[in-house]
């Protein structure tokens, strides 16, 4: 559904809501007339309502690019981090990660999450959208494994295993 | 405080922070401005950025004393406790399917973040 379409949704529910408070200075009789008025209109109140529960393909969309930027910062954490080197003190080694290339890039993907996570939880629930940020937990794994060459055990797999069942049984609910 | 309890204090702050940004963010009944309330964003919102500051500082408390291993899956608690209070505050409608899987999105981070 468009903005535009949005807002002339809504803008159909103002005339009724004005004769509601017209009605309110008439008498018990007017009152009834204004009632049996105002139920000519509401047919068109539903679709009002119903708004809210449509789901936003927007909102999806932007929660995907927030699971991809969440899994690149997380990477990109890791290649600045490891890029500093060992032998070196404490505070040398976070003066070398916090200025290594990745790093930035890190920094940059997670400043976007902030704004993008704020436009979904304008678009879904939240006992929607949190749940579903558990995934960049599987595409973090995913990335590290092909990405940064690390080992998974079993426990691994099963866990994303049984994120990805939740994620399901969420959207699948979600899709009435 | 037991590092048991700071973990506790983590999980509320994160509930609370996303609470806050939810409230602050929702743009679905008419009329309302969302994030754009008031000259600043939304009052909410900078709620919101407290709590998830304030997360953020007991969190490397925790980090300082316990495992990983331990703490990462007890926050997985976020999870049911966000979606309680969804569900009981913000009077979002979330059925039994949800709530199942909301139960295997936890196993999943517990055994992921456990091992």
């Amino acid at each position: 559904m468009t903005r535009s379409d949005r807002e002339s949704k809504a803008a159909v529910g103002r005339p009724a809501l004005a004769l509601g408070s017209q009605a309110g200075g008439l008498t018990a009789l007017g009152e009834r007339d204004a009632e049996a008025e105002l139920a000519d209109i509401l047919p068109e109140l539903p679709e009002v309502t119903s708004r809210a529960k449509t789901v936003s393909w927007t909102g999806w969309m932007l929660l995907g690019c927030w699971i991809l930027l969440e899994t690149a910062a997380q990477i990109g954490f890791k290649l600045g981090a490891s890029a500093a080197g060992t032998g070196l003190s404490e505070l040398e080694t976070i003066g070398e990660a916090a200025g290594n290339g990745w790093s930035i890039f890190a920094y940059v993907c997670t400043a976007l999450e902030f704004p993008i996570w704020l436009a979904v939880l304008a678009r879904l629930d939240l006992s929607l959208a949190f749940p579903l940020s558990s995934l960049s937990q599987v595409t973090i794994l995913i990335a590290s494994l092909y990405v940064l060459g690390e080992h998974a055990g079993w426990m691994h797999v099963l866990g994303i295993g049984s994120i990805l069942i939740g994620t399901l049984l969420i959207l699948g609910e979600a899709d009435k | 405080m037991s590092v048991y309890g700071l973990i506790l204090a983590c999980v509320c702050l994160v509930t609370v922070g996303q609470l806050c940004f939810r409230v602050a963010a929702r743009r679905d009944e008419p009329g309302n401005k969302g994030i754009l309330a008031g000259p600043l964003g939304h009052p909410i919102l900078w709620l919101g950025v407290i709590a998830f500051i304030a997360h953020f500082c007991v969190w490397m408390l925790v980090l300082n004393r316990a495992d990983l291993s331990v703490a990462y899956p007890l926050m997985s608690l976020d999870y049911v406790l966000i979606t309680v209070l969804s569900s009981w505050l913000l009077k979002e409608r979330v059925h039994s399917r949800r709530w199942i899987g909301v139960a295997f999105i936890v196993l999943g981070v517990v055994l992921i973040g456990g091992s």
